[in-house]
C-alpha cells in the first residue's frame, strides 16, 4: 500500500476527527434507584466528592461520568426527597468502567445518610482482555521496591538477564507509556523512563490483546500513571538503606551494598484551588550496584601460595619493571560480594500539575531523571566484560551519565457530559555519554601524554601508551588486567521525539466511541563506538598525528578527507551518525546525518457495553517511516571506495510501511461473578533503531570484509514485525473473597529481525557482508492463572502462575551469527527460545492488623511473604577445543568455530529458581503524622539461584576446564601452575562467572547466579 | 498574583527542571588539537647563492651559505619549501618534531635535497648532548672531539651521515675534521657546549668549515 497515494483530505475526513495518546482516564457508570421500590430516579445527582466531576441520572436512572482521572474517589448520589448515599474507596482504572449503583432511601425513613465503603471488584466485567493492575497502595506492601520488579511478578512476564519478556515476545516487543505518552526507547525497545514508586497512581499490564489505541509494541504494554494532587496538602518523606556495615561486612547475614534511597513527595493545591500539583523527588545511591555472589581474593606480596583466595602476584608477559613495581605497591584485595568501582547515583523527579477549569482541563505530567554510574566494563580487548579486569585501574574507570525527560501536556475539553476531546503535546529526550573520569569530554587528550601528565598520570613516553612497549594491559597468570592509567573510551548519543495528538471520545447510549491519532517524530544521533577493544580515541589521535594534513582537511569539511581520516582512524566510528568525525552535531541528510523516523497512527474504536455482552472493536492504521534506505541491488552495493563511504545518490529511500491492524475483544458477563473474554488482534511494531542505523564507516568496513562475528549489524530497509494473537479467558469469583482468572493465548509472530549474509556479485569490489533482515518467526502459547484472595480476617493473598511454550527460529537478531559466519544454513525450524521458561509464578501472602486491631503493639503491623518460582531457561549443551581464546577464558567455548553442539538447539534447561522475600512494616501515629517503619529482605534464604550455566557442563560452578587435563594441562603449565588455577577459580568460578558474559553470550553483565540476600530498612513519614 | 503569571511561573519551572535534568552531552566535540612541528633552516650548499625561503608560500627569511633561520613552529604535515631561485620540495614536518631542514648542494643534474635532520620532540627538555653531521659532499670525514687529553668522540662520517647524540659534560671541546685516512686537519672549531648541540661539516672539495648550532 502506498500511503502517499492516499489523499490527505480523505484520510483526514475518515480518520482524523481526533488525535489521541493512550488514555489515562476511566469512567464510572451505574444506576440510581429508589431503595424501596427500585424505581429509577430521573435527574438524581452523582458527584465525585472534592471534584467538579459528576452527572445526572437519565430516564432509566442511569448515569455515566466520563474522563475520570484514575484514582480513588468518594462518590455521592443525592435526590430531592431522598437521603444521600456516599460510596467511598471507589477506584477508577485506565480505560475501564467502574460500575457503581445507588439505592437511595426516602427521607421519610428514619435513617440518616448512608455511607458505604466500596470493595474492589474481584472480577472486572468489562475488560475484554487480561488486564492486570497495581496501585502504589498494592505494591508498597510487597517486598520489592522497583516498578520493574513488580511487573516481573505478573502472569505472562518473564524477567531474565535484565530483560522483560511478555508472552514469548522478544524483550523489545513491550510498549511502555507514562501519562499516556510513549515511554519506549525506540533505539532498543526498553523502558526509557524511571518512575518513583511513591509517584505512581497505578500501573497496568496488558499482556497482549490491547485495544486499537495502542500500538508499536507486539507483546504487551505497560502503562504507568502518576498521582495527581488533591484538595489538601500532603507530604511524605522516606528513607531506605542497607548501609549499616562496611563494604564486605555482613549484617543479619547479608552484605551491605551501600544502598541509600531518599524520597519525598508533596501535593496539594497551588495558589488557586483549581490548580493542583503532585511532585516526587528521589535520590538513590548504590555503592555496589553489581550486587552478586563473589568470593573475594587477594594477591599477596610475600611470594607464597597460601590458598585459592591468597596467592602471589607474579607477572607473566609484557614485563615492565616500573609497572610491576607500581602494581606490587598497589596490590589487590577484593572482599566477598564487594565489587569496586560499581557505584550509581540517580536523581529522579516525577510530577503532575492539573488546572481544572471545566470544561477545560489542562494536565502537565512527566518524569525527569539523571544518573551517573561507573561503567562495569573496561576498555581492554582481551578481558572485556570482566569486573576483575579493572582492578588495577579503578581510579580511571569509565563513567556513564544518562538523563531522560518525558513531558506530556494534555488539554481536555469537555463537550457536555458525555463527550470530550483532548489535545496532547509530548516531548521525550534521552542523552547519554560515557567518558574518562580525568579528561572528561576531551577525547583528543585521552592518549596524549602531555594532557595525562597534567592530570597526574605519567605515560612512559608519547607512543600512545601509558606504559613501556605499548602496554595497556598487564598479564598476570594469563589474565590481562587493564594497566593503571589506561584511559576510558568515549561515546555519546542523543535521541528523542516530539509528538502531538488530538482525540475525541463520546459515550452514546451503550457505545463508547473513540477516534484518534498520534504522531511522533524522532531524532537519533550516535557518536563513536565504545565497542569492545577498539579504543578508538587512541586510534583517532594516532591517525591525526600521523596524517595531520588529512586531519586538517577533514576538519575543514572536505568529504574525501573525512572518509580517509575515518579509515585511518581504524574505521573506529562505525556507529557514528548525526555527528561528524570530530564529535560535532551535523544536520545533513543521508547516512551521515541524524535520522528522523516518524510514526503516525490513526485508530477508531467502539466499546459497546450491554448487561451481558461487551464488544470492544477497533481498527488501527500505522504509518511507520524508519528514515532508512536500502540498495537497489544488495549484491552490488553502492560502495564509494575512494571516499570510504556510500554513493548517497544510489541509495534507495525505504518507503513508509503502512499496516492495518484490526482488534476485536468480547466479554460475556454471565453473572456478576463470572465473565468470559475473547480477544483477537493484529499488532505491528517498527524495528529498533539500533537495528537500522550505522554510520558510513560501518558500510565501508563491511564491504571491505571486516565484519566477522560482529554483533552491531544493521538492516537494509527492514519491515515492521507482526504479531497475530488470540486470547480466551474466564474470570470467576468463587466466594465473597476469592476469584480466579484463567487466560489462554496463542501468538504467531512473523518478520522478526534476524541476521543474514548477502553474497555479492563477482563483479562487485565488495566482500560478502552481513545484514539484518525480516525472517525469524515464533509461535508462543500459554495459560495464565491468577488467584486473588481479598483481605479477610487480616489475610490477603495473590497467586500468579504461567505455563507457556515459546518456540521460534531465533531468540535475538544475532542468534544465527555463528551459522552465518560458518556459511551454514540459518535455522528455519522452531526451537525453544532462550527466554522460554515453561513454568513460572509468584505467590504473595499478606497478613496485616488494621488500625485498632490487635492492641497497641500489633495494630497497623503487617507482614508480607512473596515466593517467586520459575523453571529454567533453555540452552544448548556443547563441547569444543580451547582454540585461540585467551587463557583467562579457559573452558568456555568462546569461538563458535570450535564449538560443537551436543544436542538440538536449546534442548536443555537450566535449573529451577526460587526465592522468598519478606517485608515487615508497622505504622505508628505521631500526632497528625504517620510513621511507617519497615524492613524487607530479598532472597531471604540466600539461595544461590543458578540463572545461567556453562554450555560445556550445564553447571554454574564448573566450566569443565580445570578438571580436564586434556583441555587445561598445557594452559595451566604455561601460565604459572597453581596460582593460575587459583586466579582462574577466583575470577571465573568463585567470581560468579565474571568472564562468562563475554564468552558465552553477546550480552555484557550476565551472571551465573541470581542476586544474594539483601536487607533494607526504611522509614516513611507522611502527613 | 495574576493567574497568567502563575502559569508563566509554572512553565518556567518546568523548563528549568528540563534543562537541569539533561546530562552534559555536548553538541560539539572538544576543540581539535593543533598538530605542530618546529623546524629551522640551515644553508649548507656552496653552489647556492643567498636565497629567500618560503614555507607554504609564506616568506621565512634570507639564507646565505652557512647561515641559519631560527626554529619556528609550522603546522605538522607535508610542507612545501620554496626557494627564491624557483626550487621547491615538500618536507615532512612530523607532528611534535623539532628539527632542521638543511639545504644541501645539488649533485650535477640532480635535484637539490632538502635534508631533514631531526632533533627531539618539541615538548621534551633538551639534554646536554652532542652530535656531528657531515654535509660536505666531497668529504668522508674523520671527526675527533676532545676535552683536554680525553677523546669524547672519534667517528668517521660519510656524506649526509649523522652521529648519534652523546651525553657530554658542560664545557669547551675541540673539534677536528680530517679526511678519512688522511692526516691533514681540514677544519677545527672550539665547541662551548651547554645544551643539545649539533656541529655540521660544510663545504666542498676546496674548503671545509664547521657550523655549530644549538638544537
Amino acid at each position: 500500500m502506498n500511503f502517499r497515494k492516499i489523499p490527505g483530505s480523505i484520510l483526514a475526513a475518515v480518520l482524523l476527527p481526533a488525535l489521541l495518546l493512550a488514555g489515562t482516564t476511566g469512567k464510572i457508570k451505574g444506576k440510581v434507584v429508589d431503595r424501596e421500590t427500585g424505581e429509577p430516579l430521573l435527574n438524581a445527582t452523582i458527584l465525585l466528592v472534592g471534584t467538579s466531576m459528576g452527572a445526572a441520572a437519565d430516564l432509566n436512572g442511569e448515569y455515566v461520568v466520563v474522563n475520570v482521572p484514575i484514582g480513588v474517589y468518594e462518590v455521592r448520589a443525592s435526590f430531592i426527597g431522598y437521603r444521600e448515599v456516599t460510596i467511598t474507596n471507589v477506584r477508577v482504572n485506565s480505560d475501564l468502567t467502574t460500575e457503581l449503583d445507588f439505592s437511595l432511601p426516602a427521607e421519610a425513613l428514619e435513617i440518616s445518610g448512608v455511607s458505604i465503603v466500596a470493595e474492589r471488584p474481584l472480577v472486572n466485567q468489562n475488560a475484554t482482555n487480561a488486564t492486570r493492575m497495581q496501585s502504589y497502595e498494592d505494591f508498597q506492601k510487597i517486598p520489592v521496591r522497583s516498578v520493574n520488579a513488580v511487573i516481573a511478578l505478573q502472569p505472562g512476564v518473564v524477567a531474565q538477564d535484565g530483560g522483560l519478556y511478555v508472552r514469548g515476545g522478544r524483550s523489545d516487543e513491550v510498549g511502555y507509556y507514562l501519562e499516556g505518552a510513549n515511554a519506549r526507547d525506540a533505539d532498543n525497545g526498553s523502558n526509557a523512563i524511571t518512575v518513583i514508586p511513591e509517584a505512581l497512581e497505578e500501573f497496568q499490564i496488558q499482556a497482549g490483546g490491547y485495544t486499537a489505541e495502542f500500538g508499536g509494541a507486539n507483546a504487551g504494554i505497560i502503562r504507568q500513571t502518576l498521582k495527581s494532587g488533591g484538595s489538601d496538602y500532603h507530604f511524605t518523606v522516606q528513607t531506605e538503606t542497607d548501609n549499616l556495615v562496611d563494604r564486605g561486612e555482613k549484617f543479619l547475614g547479608a552484605y551491605s551494598y551501600g544502598y541509600t534511597d531518599y524520597t519525598a513527595t508533596l501535593s496539594g493545591p497551588l495558589l488557586d484551588k483549581r490548580v493542583k500539583f503532585f511532585l516526587a523527588a528521589q535520590n538513590i545511591f548504590e555503592r555496589d550496584r553489581a550486587t552478586r555472589f563473589w568470593q573475594g581474593f587477594e594477591f599477596n606480596h610475600a611470594g607464597t601460595y597460601v590458598d585459592d583466595h591468597n596467592f602471589p602476584l607474579v607477572f607473566t608477559t609484557n614485563r615492565d619493571p616500573v609497572l610491576e613495581a607500581f602494581i606490587q605497591q598497589r596490590g589487590i584485595k577484593m572482599k566477598d560480594n564487594a565489587i569496586p568501582a560499581a557505584s550509581r547515583n540517580q536523581w529522579i523527579g516525577n510530577g503532575t500539575i492539573v488546572w481544572d477549569a471545566r470544561p477545560l482541563i489542562v494536565r502537565l505530567g512527566g518524569s525527569l531523571s539523571w544518573r551517573r554510574q561507573d561503567d562495569l566494563t573496561g576498555p581492554d580487548p582481551n578481558f572485556y566484560g570482566s569486573l576483575a579486569a579493572r582492578l588495577f585501574n579503578l581510579d580511571r574507570n569509565q563513567i556513564e551519565d544518562l538523563s531522560t525527560a518525558l513531558l506530556n501536556l494534555k488539554a481536555t475539553h469537555l463537550l457536555g457530559t458525555r463527550s470530550f476531546y483532548e489535545v496532547n503535546l509530548n516531548y521525550f529526550d534521552r542523552r547519554e555519554v560515557r567518558y574518562d573520569p580525568l579528561l572528561k569530554h576531551d577525547f583528543w587528550a585521552y592518549w596524549d601524554s602531555t594532557a595525562n601528565a597534567g592530570k597526574g598520570v605519567t605515560f612512559y613516553n608519547d607512543n600512545l601508551s601509558p606504559w613501556r612497549g605499548g602496554t595497556q594491559s598487564i598479564d598476570i597468570y594469563g589474565f590481562d588486567f587493564t594497566a593503571p592509567g589506561t584511559p576510558a573510551n568515549y561515546f555519546k548519543n542523543k535521541r528523542g521525539y516530539i509528538g502531538g495528538s488530538l482525540a475525541f471520545s463520546t459515550q452514546h447510549r451503550s457505545h463508547e466511541l473513540k477516534l484518534g491519532a498520534s504522531y511522533e517524530r524522532w531524532t537519533a544521533r550516535s557518536f563513536a563506538a565504545d565497542e569492545q577493544g577498539t579504543q578508538w580515541t587512541r586510534q583517532q589521535l594516532q591517525a591525526a598525528r600521523q596524517n595531520p594534513d588529512i586531519y586538517r582537511r577533514a576538519l575543514a569539511g572536505d568529504p574525501a578527507a573525512a572518509g580517509a581520516f575515518r579509515t585511518l582512524s581504524g574505521a573506529s566510528q562505525r556507529l557514528t551518525y548525526g555527528y561528524d568525525t570530530f564529535g560535532n552535531e551535523i544536520n545533513s541528510d543521508g547516512p551521515e546525518g541524524p535520522r528522523h523516523p516518524y510514526y503516525l497512527s490513526f485508530y477508531t474504536q467502539d466499546k459497546f457495553e450491554a448487561r451481558d455482552l461487551v464488544i470492544n472493536m477497533g481498527l488501527r492504521l500505522d504509518v511507520m517511516d524508519n528514515d532508512d534506505f536500502t540498495f537497489a541491488d544488495p549484491s552490488r552495493p553502492p560502495w564509494d571506495r575512494a571516499n570510504q563511504g556510500l554513493f548517497v545518490d544510489q541509495l534507495v529511500k525505504k518507503k513508509a510501511a503502512v499496516e492495518l491492524s484490526p482488534r476485536l475483544g468480547l466479554a460475556f458477563p454471565v453473572t456478576d461473578r463470572t465473565v468470559f473474554h475473547l480477544q483477537y488482534g493484529k499488532f505491528v511494531q517498527p524495528p529498533r533503531l539500533t537495528d537500522l542505523y550505522n554510520g558510513p564507516a560501518w558500510y565501508d568496513a563491511i564491504f571491505t570484509g571486516g565484519t566477522s562475528f560482529r554483533t552491531d549489524v544493521v538492516g537494509l530497509g527492514l519491515d515492521p514485525e507482526k504479531t497475530t494473537q488470540y486470547e480466551v479467558g474466564f474470570s470467576q469469583q468463587f466466594s465473597e473473597v476469592a476469584a480466579f482468572d484463567l487466560t489462554a493465548y496463542y501468538k504467531n509472530i512473523e518478520d522478526q529481525i534476524q541476521i543474514s549474509r548477502i553474497t555479492v556479485d563477482p563483479q562487485s569490489p565488495a566482500s560478502d557482508y552481513n545484514v539484518l533482515v525480516n525472517g525469524d518467526f515464533a509461535t508462543t502459547t500459554g495459560v495464565e492463572l491468577s488467584l486473588t484472595l481479598r483481605r479477610t480476617k487480616r489475610l490477603a493473598g495473590q497467586l500468579n502462575y504461567t505455563f507457556s511454550r515459546s518456540l521460534g527460529t531465533g531468540s535475538a537478531p544475532n542468534s544465527a551469527i555463528a551459522g552465518i559466519e560458518q556459511v551454514q544454513e540459518i535455522p528455519t525450524v522452531i526451537s525453544p527460545l532462550d527466554f522460554n521458561r515453561p513454568q513460572r509464578g509468584s505467590a504473595s501472602v499478606d497478613y496485616r492488623f488494621a488500625r485498632g486491631d490487635g492492641g497497641a503493639i500489633l495494630q497497623n503491623l503487617g507482614v508480607n511473604l512473596l515466593l517467586n518460582f520459575s523453571s529454567g531457561h533453555p540452552y544448548t549443551r556443547s563441547e569444543g577445543e580451547f582454540g585461540q581464546q585467551d587463557a583467562s577464558l579457559g573452558g568456555q567455548i568462546t569461538d563458535p568455530r570450535s564449538r560443537r553442539p551436543l544436542e538440538a538447539v536449546n534442548a536443555s534447561l537450566t535449573p529451577w529458581n526460587y526465592d522468598i522475600n519478606l517485608r515487615l512494616d508497622k505504622t505508628v501515629a505521631i500526632g497528625q503524622l504517620g510513621l511507617n517503619l519497615y524492613m524487607y529482605v530479598q532472597n531471604l534464604t540466600n539461595r544461590k539461584n543458578v540463572v545461567n550455566v556453562y554450555r560445556r557442563t550445564g553447571n554454574a560452578y564448573d566450566d569443565g576446564f580445570l578438571n580436564n587435563p586434556d583441555l587445561s594441562g598445557a594452559i595451566i603449565a604455561a601460565n604459572g601452575g597453581q596460582p593460575y588455577v587459583s586466579l582462574y577459580r577466583a575470577i571465573n568460578l568463585n567470581g560468579n562467572g565474571d568472564n562468562y558474559a563475554q564468552s558465552e553470550t553477546d550480552v555484557i553483565g550476565l551472571q551465573l547466579l541470581g542476586p544474594p540476600r539483601q536487607i533494607r530498612f526504611g522509614a516513611k513519614l507522611e502527613f | 498574583m495574576h493567574p497568567s503569571r502563575i502559569r508563566l511561573g509554572i512553565a518556567m519551572l518546568a523548563c528549568t527542571a528540563l534543562l537541569l535534568g539533561c546530562a552534559d552531552v555536548p553538541a560539539t566535540g572538544p576543540t581539535p588539537p593543533e598538530f605542530n612541528a618546529e623546524f629551522r633552516f640551515v644553508h649548507a650548499a656552496t653552489d647556492l647563492a643567498s636565497v629567500q625561503v618560503a614555507v607554504d608560500g609564506i616568506q621565512q627569511g634570507t639564507l646565505a651559505f652557512a647561515g641559519e633561520l631560527a626554529h619556528k613552529q609550522f603546522p605538522a604535515g607535508s610542507r612545501e619549501i620554496a626557494l627564491s631561485n624557483g626550487e621547491k620540495q615538500f618536507v615532512a614536518m612530523s607532528t611534535n618534531l623539532r628539527g632542521t631542514v638543511v639545504l644541501l648542494p645539488a649533485a650535477a643534474g640532480a635535484t637539490r635535497e632538502f635534508f631533514r635532520l631531526t632533533e627531539r620532540r618539541i615538548f621534551d627538555s633538551p639534554q646536554r648532548v652532542l652530535r656531528v653531521a657531515n654535509f660536505n659532499p666531497a668529504l668522508e670525514a674523520q671527526v675527533t672531539i676532545t676535552a683536554g687529553a680525553d677523546t669524547v668522540l672519534a667517528t668517521r662520517l660519510a656524506y649526509k651521515a649523522v652521529s648519534n647524540y652523546i651525553p657530554v659534560a658542560a664545557g669547551d671541546y675541540l673539534m677536528e675534521v680530517k679526511a678519512a685516512g688522511g692526516n691533514t686537519v681540514l677544519a677545527t672549531s672550539t665547541l662551548s657546549i651547554a645544551a643539545s648541540h649539533t656541529s655540521m661539516i660544510l663545504g666542498d672539495a676546496s674548503a671545509t668549515t664547521i657550523k655549530s648550532v644549538t638544537d
